[in-house]
């Protein structure tokens, strides 16, 4: 999650825009912002309370992290955790500057 | 999709077992079909072994040197065990480059050896294909067909199942290429034609296809490879019996 609020200020908004899915049902609205106030998110965080985008990304393993171009094509995923900075700066700066 | 194996608390990522599995069957495979010519396979074991080894180390050179600014500003980042930091393209050039500096100390001859890998090369696409299946890489695009699978919530072309099939075929072509005899050099040219060619026709389904001005990526690669692979298959045709050899290690 550090890495996501990190380059989520390093990024122009209008380039790159992240959005933070909590699909674990065990949370609610409540735990949800306390753990947004603990950690300093400040990127958008939205709560699955009905489970759709788990099911619409057939999500298996937490966390999942889509990366998505500017056509909303997923263009690389990876199962589990941690995302490497590097990697995701990496994989950002070839989405950005890949042909449309 | 079927990306994770949970086993307790153990996450097994499917996509790499069906890889190491399609890599062991594949070499286990070749070593049955080469053990009719003769007994020293032995040796390719430690050749894809060489490959595999300079092709990871090679894959995440060539991924840091695409990255340059974000290595520079990280460095540490080279030694992280991350398999999504790899180039596949600079993996393939150093794991051909180890490969070929391996095969000339042992004495392995060219052709021949690219030739008795070739099986084992179309066993293991398989595998790539089955992995692109578990981990919903290589998807298809949307679509109102029949056999349709649903993906990320839409119903979308089971590429990864296209892709298999056509490999599968390929394979039938090459196991049966290895009770004939064939010029130097023609089932690896014959191979990688085919493979082309399936790229070519499954790329339109694809879901996930990289453009360069409105072309696919992929077809253009494709073309060109299909293209230097028949002009090879021709000169291949061109050889004289008096220059074929079947025994690499000859």
């Amino acid at each position: 999650m550090p890495v996501f609020e990190k380059l989520s200020r390093e990024f122009d908004p209008a380039k790159v825009h992240f959005i933070g899915i909590n699909t674990t049902y065990q949370d609610d609205i409540t735990q949800m912002q306390q753990f947004v106030r603990d950690n300093d998110l400040t990127f958008t965080i939205a709560l699955d309370i009905e489970g759709q985008s788990s099911q619409t990304y057939q999500i298996q393993a937490l966390p999942t992290t889509f990366l998505l171009d500017q056509r909303k094509v997923i263009r690389t995923m990876v199962l589990g955790g941690p995302v490497s900075e590097a990697w995701l700066r990496a994989e950002i700066h070839r989405i950005l500057q890949a042909p449309r | 999709m079927f990306p994770v194996i949970q086993i307790g608390p153990l996450s097994l990522q499917t996509p790499g077992i069906i890889l190491l599995l399609g890599l062991w069957l594949a070499l286990w495979i070749s070593e049955k079909l080469y053990s009719y010519r003769t007994q020293t396979f032995g040796i390719y074991y430690d050749l894809v072994l060489v490959a595999l080894i300079a092709g990871i180390l090679g894959a995440r050179l060539g991924y840091a040197a695409k990255n340059s600014s974000v290595f520079l500003q990280t460095p540490s980042a080279l030694i992280i065990p991350s398999p999504q930091m790899l180039d596949l393209p600079s993996g393939m050039m150093f794991a051909a480059l180890a490969a070929l500096v391996y095969g000339n100390r042992r004495g392995l001859r060219f052709w021949p050896t690219l030739d008795q890998l070739t099986p084992a090369a179309s066993i293991f696409a398989l595998a790539l294909h089955l992995a692109d299946l578990a981990s919903g890489n290589a998807y298809g695009a949307p679509t109102s067909v029949l056999w349709c699978i649903p993906l990320w919530g839409e119903c979308r072309h089971p590429t990864q199942v296209y892709a298999f099939l056509l490999a599968l075929g390929i394979t039938a072509v090459i196991l049966r290429s290895m009770r004939e005899t064939w010029p130097n050099g023609m089932r690896f040219w014959t191979f990688l034609a085919l493979t082309a060619l399936a790229r070519l026709i499954i790329e339109p389904f694809r879901g996930d296809s990289v453009t360069w001005f409105h072309f696919r990526q992929a077809q253009i690669i494709a073309w060109a490879v299909l293209a230097l692979s028949l002009h090879q298959i021709g000169r291949c045709l061109q050889t004289t019996p008096k220059e074929q050899d079947h025994d690499p290690s000859g």
